[in-house]
């Protein structure tokens, strides 16, 4: 039997960023996106059980960590979940709040307005391996002129993980989500980046095109939180506001606490335009047809569990 | 069912690579075979249709076949990871649509394991849902992956599947009597006695039961020092007896091990929870053996206190050991009532009664829920020796605590009495969980009328009797909640019944099992288990694929195919039927001469229009396509597709 190596090892840069390109968070991102993140990314090995919150973690002892390899269970004080409903896996991203809270210290406009965060416990679940970014690399990697694809994907993301127990209660909700296991919603929602949508349009410099964007360049996860529409089918989950989301069919009215948005099954995405609204400031989780897609592609399970039971073959009772 | 809501076209394979770590001594796994068996298991038992490429050398090959069974890899070629991937997905554009699932086995190009990492490469960034499967003979073999592979894709599934020993020799003292009469009783006492000294010897029996022996008494006084890794949580577990790709004889731990993972490949794992509630547990065993007898396999189990007492003694012994449980329900509630002050002796017999058995070393996954006394947080135990996880679990205040090296441990049910949630974790995609706490018995009480002076009512309220049964009856109460509230992950919830309820009355274990066995509540439970487990067999509603048994194109019933009008009042394609005929006309233009359409209940648009369309979508010309307009009165306006050969 081989034994543990004693000090992780260091992966060369080219490595890192060949596995950050394939993370659910930094998909889509190009090489040069990455690059500052590799340069600073440390490996670091935690034995099973290993609490990684260990006290109340404050914003600038807190790193940023990326799972290379293992499992860790995560349970916010202000969720029901049990232990073991949502697991950190290969390409989860964590620490979050610490990017937050540097983002706030920065002024930077698209960090989250919110209070502290609940505190969370999260525990390696056998050996684990993270990628980890220390916190007196954050001005480095976020302020280097390649690094602010990163710092938007990484703001986008940290208050779907604030709300993440909510948005999938109400997924499993629904007819095309309830027999998808909750594991499986929680790292289907690191797909999900949450926009701003409403005053905050106004702040889009004036070079940006207005017209819709193709669809295959419509990732939410490139559009920041420059409150953008998503001009594909998506699912919005409300967290601030009031949205209107609408297509050449239909318009639905969405708010806090509600999940909708035409067309998300639909199979006539490409006449319809679709365009996310909202009359005062609004902000909500989307959940794209594409990400969906994506995931599917990682999932083995994932799209034979969309659907009522039954749905493939009629059911003798 | 839902006609109006649609799904992902799902038009391609899903491609798993199976790969064997250095450790696991790949050379000596006749890896090709037992790749090949997987397969057959996967279309007889899960219905997909599975196809095997093979990655191999390109030296002296026969032509290759339709469709190929081999990436062929030049020899010299630079980059192995560029050449399989592009292979790879030349074969799902390709071949894609015909399949439900590839299996591609890498031992030609791979036999010792040496290019794990840059094949696990190949995987990323296919059209598909791409997965590996990883063969280890150890815990650690995985544990390190970062250490030996280096960073692996995190967009590719990667999936733990341990090979496991021999199941260790259980009861070497009695064994060895019996032997001791064979060989007294043969022609030749003393070349037997000789033969099997040297057998003893060559296989290192004693010194293997010696080890075995420290762990298991180590353990029980709380060591950990011998406990042994776990396996990763989500990990399958193959215990292969033989040479696992004979056929002849069938061995039945052999198929039992390629079904399961059949079921992991295809994340169709079953996971089977039973709750904690002393003798009420008793309810698991029919439960177990009616789900069993209704065909629906059980990959993975948990449990807290006897519930996971149980779960334990099944994927130990079988059906013998819900038997054991059930003959021996008073030897139970006496350990349990010597564990007021030391639970070391249920202890040893709950080690004795699973065979000293190891929760690693089971087929069948099996976690045992417990408390961290000192954090409050549940404690899921999937190795160490099983009857010390099973004290640990059953260790309900005020019955002692149990010590797993420094670790105070409680009962499992003041944190997850059913545990549900931890099976999704550990890769059940089927849940079906047994609720086993009752609701508590009712007592005839005095009606208000009845005068009753205060002081009788206040000497009652301090009777140490009276509330010694409302404190045990609190526990039931609360427990009840707290098992309901597990309720939201299982797919399956048998909320059991009985007509009597005792949980503390230990005798009572077999009548409550009897009882649960014929209670219309278990019959419904299993009923409701059967169709969630013939749905999880079902294809994605999404799902198109090419029969070439049939030359059908069959598709889901979430698939679209028809026109529709865009907004400029153009007819077109629907966007299933325009990814649809894409891939199909790939596929015709190949490996077919021409593709019948029958055109059912079309309304206008007329020929003229939709001929056009269908040329454009599939890329075959007009000579290449048969139309044969239907009317099915009743039937939705669509089109289905036939390959002729």
């Amino acid at each position: 039997m081989r034994t543990l190596a004693p000090k992780p090892p260091t992966p060369d840069k080219a490595s890192l960023i060949r596995f950050l390109l394939t993370c659910p968070l930094f998909q889509r991102l190009t090489e040069p996106d990455v690059e500052p993140l590799a340069e600073r990314l440390q490996m670091h090995h935690y034995e099973d059980s290993t609490d990684l919150f260990s006290r109340v973690a404050t914003p600038d002892s807190t790193p940023l960590r990326l799972v290379a390899h293992g499992q860790a269970s995560w349970e916010p004080s202000n969720s029901s979940e049990q232990k073991g409903a949502w697991m950190l896996t290969t390409g989860s991203c964590f620490g979050l709040s610490a990017i937050n809270d540097w983002a706030c210290a920065k002024k930077i406009p698209s960090a989250w307005p919110a209070p502290d965060p609940a505190p969370v416990r999260c525990n390696a679940v056998g050996p684990l391996w993270v990628l980890e970014l220390a916190p007196q690399h954050f001005d480095d990697v976020f302020m280097h002129p390649q690094g602010n694809a990163i710092c938007s994907r990484l703001l986008c993301m940290f208050p779907t993980g604030l709300n993440a127990p909510r948005v999938v209660a109400a997924l499993r909700s629904t007819p095309q989500f309830s027999r998808v296991t909750t594991p499986k919603l929680y790292r289907l929602l690191e797909r999900a980046p949450t926009l701003a949508y409403g005053p905050m349009q106004l702040e889009q410099p004036p070079e940006e095109p207005e017209e819709p964007e193709e669809p295959e360049d419509d990732d939410p996860q490139q559009l920041g939180l420059e409150g953008k529409s998503v001009t594909s089918p998506a699912l919005y989950y409300v967290l601030e506001g009031q949205l209107t989301v609408s297509n050449d069919e239909q318009t639905v009215s969405l708010g806090v606490g509600e999940l909708g948005g035409p067309g998300m099954f639909d199979d006539s995405p490409q006449a319809n335009q679709f365009a996310a609204q909202a009359t005062d400031e609004a902000r909500a989780v989307v959940l794209t047809q594409a990400s969906l897609l994506d995931q599917i592609r990682t999932d083995p399970g994932l799209a034979r569990a969309l659907g009522p039971r039954g749905l493939s073959k009629a059911v003798d009772p | 069912m839902s006609s109006d809501i649609y799904y992902p076209l799902v038009t391609r394979a899903a491609m798993t690579m199976v790969l064997a770590d250095p450790g696991a001594d790949p050379a000596a796994l006749p890896l090709p075979g037992i790749v090949q068996i997987l397969a057959q298991t996967i279309e007889t038992e899960l219905d997909d249709l599975t196809w095997v490429l093979h990655v191999v050398w390109d030296v002296a090959l026969p032509p290759p076949t339709t469709p190929p069974t081999e990436i062929r890899v030049p020899f010299g070629t630079p980059n192995l990871t560029v050449f399989v991937h592009d292979q790879l997905q030349q074969f799902c554009d390709d071949w894609g649509i015909a399949f439900d699932e590839v299996l591609i086995e890498t031992s030609g190009v791979n036999p010792d394991g040496s290019r794990d990492a840059e094949l696990w490469w190949a995987m990323d960034g296919l059209t598909c849902t791409t997965s590996v499967d990883y063969l280890i003979r150890d815990p650690d073999q995985w544990n390190e992956l970062p250490a030996t592979l280096g960073l692996l894709p995190a967009s590719v599934h990667s999936q733990p599947v341990a090979l496991l020993g021999p199941m260790p020799e259980a009861h070497l003292v009695q064994t060895l009597l019996i032997e001791l009469m064979q060989i007294l009783s043969s022609s030749d006492p003393a070349s037997e006695a000789q033969l099997w000294w040297q057998a003893a010897i060559a296989t290192q029996r004693f010194a293997r039961w010696r080890r075995r022996w420290i762990a298991v008494v180590s353990q029980i006084y709380s060591s950990t020092r011998f406990k042994p890794k776990p396996w990763s949580l989500d990990t399958i577990r193959l215990r292969f007896e033989g040479d696992p790709t004979a056929a002849v004889p069938p061995v039945q731990a052999n198929l039992d091990s390629f079904g399961r993972w059949a079921r992991g490949i295809t994340d169709r794992r079953v996971g089977v929870a039973i709750g904690g509630a002393g003798a009420q547990s008793y309810v698991g065993i029919p439960f177990i053996e009616q789900l069993r007898d209704a065909g629906i396999p059980i990959d993975i189990l948990s449990g807290s206190s006897t519930g996971a007492f149980v779960g334990a003694f099944y994927a130990a012994l079988g059906d013998k050991g819900l038997t054991r449980m059930l003959f021996n329900s008073n030897t139970i509630g006496w350990g349990v009532f010597f564990a007021l002050v030391d639970n070391i002796p249920l202890t040893w017999w709950l080690s004795w009664a699973t065979d000293f058995v190891d929760l690693s070393e089971l087929a069948q996954p099996t976690i045992s829920v417990s408390s961290i006394a000192q954090t409050g947080e549940p404690y899921h135990q999937t190795s160490g020796l099983a009857g010390k996880g099973l004290m640990a679990s059953g260790s309900l205040p005020p019955f002692v605590a149990t010590y797993i090296g420094n670790t105070r441990l409680l009962d499992g049910g003041p944190t997850q009495d059913l545990p549900t949630a931890i099976l999704n974790a550990a890769g059940a995609q089927l849940v079906i969980a047994a609720q086993a706490v009752p609701k508590v018995q009712s007592f005839p009480r005095l009606p208000d009328q009845v005068p009753i002076p205060y002081f009788k009512k206040w000497a009652l309220t301090l009777n140490p009797w009276l509330r010694g049964f409302d404190a045990y009856r609190s526990y039931l109460m609360l427990y009840r909640q707290a098992a309901q509230g597990e309720e939201q992950y299982a797919d399956v919830f048998y909320n059991a019944t009985t007509r009597l309820s005792s949980a503390g009355s230990w005798y009572a274990g077999p009548r409550i099992a009897y009882e649960a066995a014929n209670s219309q509540s278990l019959k419904d439970a299993i009923i409701e288990a059967k169709l969630e487990w013939d749905a999880l067999l079902e294809d994605a509603p999404g799902r198109a694929r090419i029969n070439r048994g049939t030359n059908q194109v069959e598709t889901g019933p979430a698939v679209r195919l028809g026109f529709e009008l865009d907004p400029s009042v153009v007819w077109r394609l629907t966007p299933h039927a325009e990814v649809l005929l894409e891939e199909v006309g790939r596929y015709v233009a190949n490996f077919a001469t021409t593709l019948k359409i029958t055109l059912i209940n079309i309304p206008p648009p007329d020929a003229i229009d939709y001929e056009p369309l269908i040329e454009a979508a599939s890329g075959l010309s007009g000579a290449q396509l048969n139309y044969v307009p239907t009317i099915l009165p009743g039937a939705p306006a669509t089109f289905s597709l036939e390959i002729v050969p």
